[in-house]
């Protein structure tokens, strides 16, 4: 009844004022102010402009798919007027500055585009960035998202300090002053007592090395991560074959993509891959996917091979042995870089008694290929099949697309199947072990490492390394441990190993991440071994409902990074910026922190880390006050600005002389475009002419002081690859010795 | 110039980037959407897989929503995009009616209906849409269809393409390439099955305060299709084959595509996302239907009496009936009001007409017919109260005459606003006009013998009125019997809707209106006497709203994407 008469209310409200105005539309009333709010935050306003948009000549961005996709002009990102698409059709037009930076909703490191408006500094949009050659303007669906994120209206504006107890829920709104002089004093006494008392716990860190040479100026053992419950299984798997511990495929140009994951839907680097796998489907790359889920990877594969969990890695080998015992795989390829002499000389002592492979005696690659023979003669297909419980006509289909690869098999898996457990790192082995055989190693359209792809720059300041080893992070009993053993932590803290001064968790919720949340939960709430925690983020998360200071850090908009990732066969850099800054830069007016442009007291961990290390130390007698000294003003302390514009300046090969073609400094460049790519191409880096004078011995190795430096190939002396053999270690004395 | 889009579903990885840069770009509220992607999985394990169909306007060559629209709110440019006006639009929801993909919703911050512009701002400047830009996989193409050397053109004709529902005249200018039936085909799958990926499922009925009496949260609603069974029908053939028992006309098992037996486990086709879409008319739109009955038939059996001379004219009694008509017409408009999202919009039907539309035409007849059965009445009325001179038999002739028209149009325009629905293929009955004013008579000469409880009627008018309710009853349900529901339908979706109100859904309804509002009442008649008649006349009422509310809501329920 009430809704009945509120309703015929308003109709008859409605009617009086109709006559008044037939065309009461949105006639909205754009202002100039920001929201009431101090802290700046609130519904977003855009201004009115006398300006109209005009048909400028659009920056074409022509993709290798024959596509064109147009953006606004880079000379007119200062100044670009378009029409508010909510209020079409009426024409109100816009007036933005559009300002490059990189998304943060994963790792991949997309290019996004922020459209501010001139008056309001609201931000409007983020599209794609066309100049970024990793994404190339594209975006998936979290990179446009990202403006729900700055726009949150649960977002914390302001740093809290707990005042109950912990997990009690009380809060106190205290300034960063107090919470930086609080936090760095406590960093200074545990640092002043010990080198294994702070630990910076990270999820996806989201930048390179910026917090770790924080880290190693305060001369502290004190990073650990999230990668042992992430991707450390196949990075393991990966780097005892091949000194690196990522893959980098050249999807685009393959003739065969093989995925243990679901990389046209999710994962590092979806959007980047997900472009060029399909830009190799439509040249003709057969797409092989093993995903147990009918993900939308499975759904557009050639060949899906729904594999039972655990059973990746026989039908790998089942793979493998199709090509062993057929001879379709690159005998040539192996032989040159495969460490088969000395995997010859471990079997020559007979280790494996059941292992007879009629070996000659001599050493040659023959008997190398009667070890493999005999080694993978029992994976067949139809074990495979068994195993994976899938048809074994698709195992047979995968293989004979694999043996016709030609050398360019695209592989990838990253978490997956490799994730906790056990034998997990063996998929990702097995996985390269196709790579290796089929020659398909930092090939064109093959696999090639991450270290190959992604470039990091090196800063101003290296700090000494640091003589200290935190039992909680590696402890002593796992050798082969690859990354910090992190989802253990709240085990050994339980089992007395140690306590924790001070804890910074960032882009990591442990509680929520790990298996066994409540463990983590008593961890954080025990004020004996977890004495001090601040997490570090721009929402609330379970986690950081535990802790002593929660402070509020930006979103990819609201801060500074660098980035790069291997996610194809070459090289680039990626800036994320404080959008609002930069624009505010743009617009004539002063910024000295980030925060004064980001919503409410939003910091950014940069200019954090240069603050408490720097309160740390006020005297510089811990000796970490000198590495945030300004190499530009002497005497004085660094600003971000001075630290990237240093690595632009010295470390980025190529961005000065391109900036300068601008008529841009390299940072004023970086700021412009957002995004610099070093190399268009990077193939088969491991087959360098080696630049050194060693002697080759009889089984190819060049040795220089008494260590293998590289190898001969076809008479030449060649880099190789950064393994102890400088081959590739189809058997690794490193696990040998170590396990 | 004559935009249109391409989805290469070859392309596409489902990846719903177009769907949050739609968002961003247009600023799209939480919940409706211009864009998404449907999935749908089909196969036996492990022979699966998932279709991806991004879904939206597809910016019809020839577009109903266009056509319906009483304000031109929705219209179509001259380069062939189909564009909205937000500060025109009245929230009568016509165009979501008419619209036979789901592709238009109503803002829930503005209350006026609104669906992809082809970022029609963006074009006008050079850029392409936004959904077009982000796509990682270049799947989606926007262009002009009539430049043969466009991308766009160029690819649609080396392509195999597809649309969707092109039976309906609408001539989509969205293609797919490897367009699948089953994604095409919106009842090939359940509208609203338990849960999407990722995603609640809404209560279909929504619960938007109108409240239609069983708005609770469901999974049981959409499209009710019978589980599939294979049933023998006992019979063999001459080789002694066992034979099946043929199936409901256009209401196959399983639905339209059968894929094994099809929506089970073991042989799926199921959606696992798709976007959500409310029903936009509830029970204001079956009550206006009511009560425009009554008012047109109450001056429809006045009139039509009183110029054939089947009853002496009772200035009395002419007065209370119409009084009834006219609150009954009053309570109409009050209705057309109500519905409306924007009901202080309500006069640019007229200020503002756009005269292909049947809410237009039904407007001005609305207004004709109330503006000279108010005239009527209130001269009559002035009449019986002494204020002004009798009016002559030949004033009353004229009014009569001019009146009878009047009421037909106001009793049967809806059938051809109904045809203009082309999203809801049961409404476009070539029967419902003559359905309309049959009811029109049922619902007036029940309102008479309601009345007659209050004010004494002359005997040979109660007669007039008794004799017109029971031959209406009876037609009524011989069209409803052997017309609407008794003759097979053209289109699945009609046929799946009518099923729905037989037996689905609406099955209560369905059944009460014809037993408590058609049998009931002719029994009564039977027994006669004015408290009988009465009694009848409400049932009869009562049931025409059933009746209405069944027919009006099914057709809804029927998926359009």
């Amino acid at each position: 009844m009430g809704a009945s008469a509120s309703a015929v209310n308003r109709i008859l409200q409605g009617i009086l004022k109709a006559s008044a105005a037939i065309s009461d539309g949105a006639a909205e009333a754009p202002t100039q102010r920001r929201a009431a709010d101090e802290s700046g935050f609130g519904p977003r306003t855009f201004s009115p402009t006398e300006l109209k948009p005009d048909k400028a000549d659009l920056t074409t961005v022509i993709h290798p798919d024959g596509r064109m996709s147009q953006y606004p002009p880079t000379d007119r990102w200062d100044d670009w007027v378009e029409w508010d698409g909510k209020l079409w059709p009426k024409r109100v037009a816009r007036r933005y500055t559009l300002v490059p930076t990189t998304c943060f909703n994963c790792e991949s490191a997309c290019g996004l585009l922020a459209y501010i408006d001139r008056e309001t500094l609201d931000i409007r949009k983020f599209e794609g960035n066309p100049k970024h050659p990793g994404s190339r303007g594209r975006n998936c669906a979290k990179g446009p998202a990202t403006i729900n994120q700055i726009y949150d209206p649960e977002r914390i504006l302001y740093p809290l300090k707990r005042v109950g107890k912990r997990g009690e829920g009380k809060w106190q709104r205290v300034s960063w002053a107090e919470a930086l002089d609080d936090i760095a004093q406590r960093m200074r006494e545990s640092r002043m007592r010990r080198r294994d008392g702070i630990m910076y716990h990270v999820g996806r860190p989201g930048e390179d090395g910026y917090t770790n040479r924080c880290i190693q100026s305060w001369g502290v053992d004190g990073h650990n991560s999230h990668t042992n419950i992430c991707s450390a299984g196949a990075r393991a798997g990966y780097a005892f074959w091949v000194g690196e511990d990522r893959p980098s495929p050249d999807h685009a140009h393959s003739r065969v993509i093989l995925l243990i994951s679901s990389h046209l839907e999710t994962g590092h680097y979806f959007n980047p891959h997900a472009q060029r796998i399909m830009e190799g489907v439509e040249n003709g790359a057969k797409l092989i996917t093993f995903d147990p889920r009918l993900s939308n990877t499975a759904s557009k594969s050639h060949v899906w091979l729904p594999t039972w969990p655990g059973s990746e890695t026989t039908v790998l080998l089942a793979i493998a042995n199709y090509l062993i015992q057929n001879n379709r795989y690159n005998r040539q390829y192996v032989r040159d870089w495969v460490n088969w002499r000395e995997t010859l000389e471990f079997f020559r002592s007979k280790p494996y008694p059941e292992v007879d492979f009629a070996f000659s005696g001599e050493g040659t690659f023959e008997d190398f290929d009667r070890l493999l023979k005999t080694l993978y003669a029992e994976y067949t297909f139809e074990r495979a099949a068994e195993e994976a419980q899938v048809p074994i006509e698709r195992i047979e289909e995968a293989a004979a697309y694999i043996a016709d690869c030609d050398g360019r098999l695209a592989s990838h898996t990253w978490r997956s199947a490799s994730i906790g457990n056990l034998g997990g790192w063996q998929v990702a082995r097995c996985l390269f072990f196709l790579n290796v055989l089929t020659g398909s190693v930092g090939t064109r359209g093959g696999t090639s490492m991450n270290a190959w792809n992604k470039f990091v720059p090196a800063p101003f300041d290296k700090p000494k390394a640091f003589n200290a080893w935190n039992e909680l992070h590696l402890p002593h009993e796992w050798p082969l441990a690859f990354y910090e053993m992190s989802f253990l932590l709240p085990h050994f803290l339980e089992e007395g190993r140690g306590e924790i001064d001070v804890y910074f968790t960032r882009v990591y919720n442990p509680m929520w991440i790990n298996p066994d949340g409540f463990m983590w939960l008593k961890a954080l709430v025990d004020e004996e071994k977890m004495k001090f925690h601040v997490a570090l983020t721009p929402t609330w998360n379970e986690s950081a409902w535990f802790a002593d200071y929660v402070l509020p850090m930006g979103h990819s908009g609201e801060r500074h990074d660098l980035m790069s990732q291997e996610t194809h066969a070459g090289q680039w850099i990626s800036f994320r910026q404080p959008v609002r800054r930069v624009a505010m830069e743009r617009l004539g007016k002063k910024v000295q922190y980030t925060y004064e442009a980001n919503p409410g007291e939003v910091w950014e961990e940069n200019e954090f880390w240069i603050e408490v290390s720097t309160r740390m130390d006020p005297d510089g007698s811990l000796g970490i006050r000198e590495h945030f000294g300004s190499p530009y003003r002497p005497g004085e302390i660094i600003t971000v600005d001075e630290y990237y514009q240093w690595i632009f300046e010295n470390s980025v090969p190529g961005l000065p002389e391109v900036a300068a073609e601008h008529g841009l400094k390299p940072l004023e460049y970086m700021k412009r475009y957002g995004a610099f790519e070093v190399k268009a191409e990077n193939y088969v880096p491991y087959d360098k002419p080696l630049a050194s004078d060693g002697k080759a011995d009889a089984a190819g190795n060049v040795v220089v002081d008494g260590k293998v430096a590289g190898i001969l190939r076809e008479g030449e002396a060649r880099v190789g690859f950064p393994t102890p053999s400088r081959r590739l270690e189809f058997y690794s004395p490193t696990l040998r010795d170590w396990s | 110039m004559n935009y249109g889009f391409l989805i290469r579903n070859d392309r596409c990885i489902g990846c719903h980037a177009c769907s949050t840069a739609c968002k961003s770009e247009n600023e799209v509220p939480l919940g409706v959407n211009r864009t998404w992607v449907k999935y749908v999985e089909t196969g036996a394990y492990p022979d699966v897989t998932r279709h991806f169909q991004v879904t939206r306007c597809n910016h019809c060559a020839n577009p109903p929503c266009v056509r319906i629209c009483p304000v031109t709110a929705m219209y179509q440019r001259d380069d062939g995009i189909v564009e909205f006006d937000p500060d025109v639009c009245i929230g009568c929801k016509a165009c979501m009616q008419a619209c036979p993909y789901d592709a238009i919703y109503v803002d829930p911050d503005s209350g006026t209906a609104a669906k992809c512009h082809f970022c029609a701002h963006r074009v006008e400047v050079g850029l392409e849409p936004a959904c077009v830009v982000v796509c990682p996989e270049h799947a989606i193409i926007a262009g002009d269809l009539d430049d043969p050397i466009s991308e766009i053109s160029r690819m649609i004709a080396a392509s195999k393409v597809t649309v969707r529902k092109p039976e309906q005249g609408t001539s989509p200018k969205l293609f797919y390439t490897e367009g699948q039936e089953v994604t095409l085909t919106p009842t090939a799958v359940d509208r609203t099955p338990e849960t999407f990926m990722w995603s609640d499922v809404m209560p279909l009925h929504g619960g938007d305060g109108h409240g239609d009496g069983h708005s609770a949260g469901h999974g049981d609603g959409g499209s009710p299709i019978p589980s599939p069974t294979v049933s023998a029908s006992g019979r063999k053939s001459a080789s002694g084959a066992s034979l099946r028992k043929p199936q409901a006309q256009g209401v196959p098992d399983a639905g339209p595509i059968m894929i094994g037996k099809g929506r089970m486990a073991d042989h799926m086709v199921q959606v696992a996302y798709n976007a959500q879409h409310l029903i936009p008319w509830h029970w204001p739109v079956p009550a206006y239907l009511v009560t425009k009955g009554i008012g047109a038939g109450i001056f429809l059996l006045l009139a039509i009496g009183y110029l054939l001379g089947l009853f002496t004219f009772s200035a009395t009694a002419f007065v209370a009936l119409g009084a009834v008509g006219i609150a009954a017409l009053l309570a109409t408009t009050g209705l057309l009001v109500y519905d409306l999202e924007k009901p202080a919009r309500f006069l640019r039907i007229i200020l503002r007409p756009q005269w292909r539309s049947w809410l237009v035409r039904g407007a001005f007849l609305l207004i004709g017919f109330s503006t000279i059965g108010g005239i009527w009445w209130a001269a009559e009325a002035a009449v019986s109260f002494g204020w002004i001179d009798p009016i002559g038999d030949t004033v009353r002739v004229a009014l009569a005459w001019i009146i009878i028209p009047l009421a037909i149009g106001a009793a049967i325009y809806t059938a051809f606003l109904f045809g203009q629905a082309e999203g809801r293929d049961l409404w476009q009955s070539s029967l419902l006009p003559i359905h309309l004013i049959v009811q029109a008579f049922m619902a007036g000469s029940a309102a008479v013998l309601v009345t007659a409880m209050a004010v004494e009627l002359p005997a040979d008018l109660a007669r007039v009125a008794t004799i017109t309710f029971g031959v209406s009853v009876v037609a009524d349900l011989l069209v409803t019997f052997l017309g609407e529901f008794g003759m097979p339908h053209a289109s699945e979706a009609a046929a799946r809707a009518a099923h729905t109100i037989t037996h689905g859904r609406y099955r209560k309804h369905y059944l009460a209106s014809m037993i408590a509002g058609h049998l009931v009442p002719l029994a009564l008649l039977a027994v006669g006497g004015p408290v009988a008649g009465a009694a009848a006349g409400v049932l009869a009422i009562v049931g025409l709203y059933l009746y209405e509310y069944a027919f009006v809501m099914a057709p809804q329920e029927i998926p359009n994407s």
